[in-house]
């Protein structure tokens, strides 16, 4: 408390009194704004997504791409035209087993973009382009383009091959699909398909609709523009 | 920054001259000084003299292409004749020029008032120290791309002059909206070709416009920007050991605050200024990675200056004995600056 005190008195010590003194740390303060402002564009600028950096957007602060490349699709469609997209999910179960994304690289779609990236240009020598997000991820993008009615579903076993769909938040297929694909060659399955296979089984179907959710690797989404 | 290992070298040079007057009496000391000194005046030898040395030989050859040719040319020195009569040369030099006076005095002026707000400024005073130190830390290539950005005329600065008002001000005032081109101007103002060539016919012959060429203005206030930080460190160390019965002592005679710095202050300071000058010289004569990233040689070489001349000439171009001759010209400049400075602080040593 005394402590507190003392800094309080040294601080009110050292406050600007006269005019004068107001004006020396007024002038200071405009000198500092002309000293951090270069830094403000590095600083600014080098946190961004590659795609996120621009000429036009150099004095925006950093922030996850409104609309993304979804906008160039609404503008392509009428009034009441569907969007069909078909893609990964970025934090996908098979990530989670060790499946490559397109860096071909395991296990850098979990990671923090900036991480990513910084990953991506070490063992591969380029930037990290592999733009996919959650559900929650790709439900905002598409709001921020514009786009209304915007349903999921997960799809098996690609989304260029959507042999199996079902809405998500319906744990139950994935459940059946899991059933039939471990048993077609039980002998063959490796260490860690086993795994799941067993974590498929043993999770209840509650939880397990919960999750796959979120866990689903492959998405169909359609949306509409209104 | 430099400047001070050449000093060292300097005094020890002195003292094995001084010893050489004593060379009987201390023969066994001096040979021992000597063998300890070798490996490094073999090392300068070869890496300083030596190559400079043979730079100046390439500038007098005939290696003019990548296969390699040092034959001397007819007459000896016609690759200079040659690069001082190239309008971009003419232009570097020129650049090299306005850039150190434009340079020099906004970070002397600006280094020098943020030292002394300073000096009077008690409340987070460390912070702003930091905040303007910062820069000086930061690598030229760095900041050259954030400020080729900021001084895009489109997108970067001059949008401020519209959201503060500026624009709408001058609008009232029945004049244009205020958009300079920045680093993509190629305008040079205040010519001063008329006038030189009234006073020596010769200077006629040149091939660029003598002015300030408003390019190299931007360049200026980013590097600026960069070293005005260590400036004002330099003066805050000098105002630092000034004690303050000097200052009562003015402040007792009747002098005010101002008078106090211009006529106290700054003048016993005057050693820090010098050493702050040189290091602002030697740093814009040999500026390069800045101007390179941040405008490149400029709209009609503005903003070229020799460095990137002796790069682009020598690696780009392969005119090996022309980029020699212009390293050889940015060293006689360099030396123009040095020698006097090193003669001046010798005197001193020995006064």
């Amino acid at each position: 408390m005394s402590v507190k005190i003392h800094l309080l008195r040294n601080l009110r010590e050292a406050l600007p009194r006269t005019p004068g003194q107001w004006l020396i740390l007024f002038v200071l303060a405009l000198a500092m704004i002309f000293y951090l402002l270069p830094v403000y564009v590095m600083v600014a600028n080098g946190l961004k997504e590659a795609q996120g950096v621009s000429l036009s957007t150099m004095w925006n602060l950093p922030q996850s791409l409104s609309g993304g490349g979804f906008i160039g699709a609404w503008e392509r469609l009428r009034p009441g035209g569907w969007l069909y997209v078909g893609i990964e999910n970025r934090f996908g179960i098979s990530y989670f087993l060790g499946a490559m994304d397109h860096s071909y690289l395991k296990y850098t779609s979990l990671l923090p973009r900036p991480l990513a990236d910084w990953v991506t240009r070490r063992r591969r020598g380029h930037a990290y382009r592999t733009y996919t997000y959650s559900p929650i991820g790709y439900r905002r993008l598409l709001e921020g383009a514009g786009f209304g009615e915007i349903r999921f579903f997960g799809v098996m076993p690609t989304y260029s091959r959507p042999i199996n769909y079902w809405p998500l938040g319906d744990g139950i297929p994935i459940q059946r699909f899991a059933r039939v694909l471990f048993s077609e060659k039980p002998n063959t399955l490796s260490f860690k398909s086993r795994l799941a296979q067993r974590m498929v089984e043993l999770v209840p179907p509650a939880l397990l609709a919960a999750g796959a959710k979120f866990l689903v690797p492959h998405l169909l989404i359609v949306a509409r523009r209104p | 920054m430099s400047a001070i290992p050449v000093e060292t070298n300097i005094s020890t040079a002195q003292q094995v001259g001084v010893a050489s007057t004593q060379r009987r009496r201390f023969l066994p000391e001096r040979r021992q000084s000597f063998l300890l000194l070798l490996p490094s005046l073999i090392v300068i030898a070869i890496f300083v003299y030596f190559f400079i040395s043979s730079t100046l030989y390439i500038s007098l050859s005939n290696w003019r292409t990548l296969k390699r040719d040092l034959s001397l040319r007819e007459p000896v020195y016609q690759t200079y004749v040659e690069m001082f009569s190239m309008p971009r040369f003419q232009a570097d030099l020129r650049n090299t020029v306005v850039f150190t006076l434009l340079f020099m005095a906004l970070a002397i002026a600006l280094g020098l008032s943020l030292a002394i707000l300073l000096d009077r400024q008690i409340f987070a005073g460390a912070v702003f120290r930091n905040v303007f130190l910062f820069p000086y830390a930061l690598s030229f290539v760095v900041t050259g791309v954030a400020w080729r950005w900021i001084f895009n005329p489109e997108t970067g600065v001059n949008l401020f002059f519209d959201i503060l008002g500026i624009n709408a001000l001058l609008a009232q005032l029945g004049l244009g909206p205020l958009k300079p081109g920045w680093i993509t101007d190629p305008n040079v103002v205040l010519p001063l070709n008329g006038l030189l060539a009234q006073i020596w016919p010769a200077a006629g012959g040149l091939q660029m416009k003598l002015g300030i060429p408003m390019a190299l203005i931007p360049v200026a206030i980013a590097a600026t920007w960069q070293l005005s930080g260590f400036v004002m460190a330099m003066y805050l160390g000098g105002m630092a050991t000034i004690s303050h019965e000097i200052r009562e002592a003015a402040r007792i005679d009747g002098a005010t605050e101002w008078q106090v710095y211009r006529h106290v202050i700054i003048p016993i300071l005057k050693p820090v200024t010098i050493s702050v000058a040189i290091i602002l010289l030697h740093v814009s004569l040999k500026i390069f990675d800045l101007v390179f990233t941040m405008s490149g040689v400029g709209p009609g070489f503005a903003t070229d200056v020799p460095a990137i001349f002796v790069f682009e000439t020598t690696f780009k171009a392969t005119r090996y004995n022309m980029g020699a001759a212009a390293s050889i010209i940015m060293l006689v400049l360099v030396g123009l600056v040095i020698i006097p400075y090193l003669i001046r602080s010798l005197r001193e040593e020995t006064a």
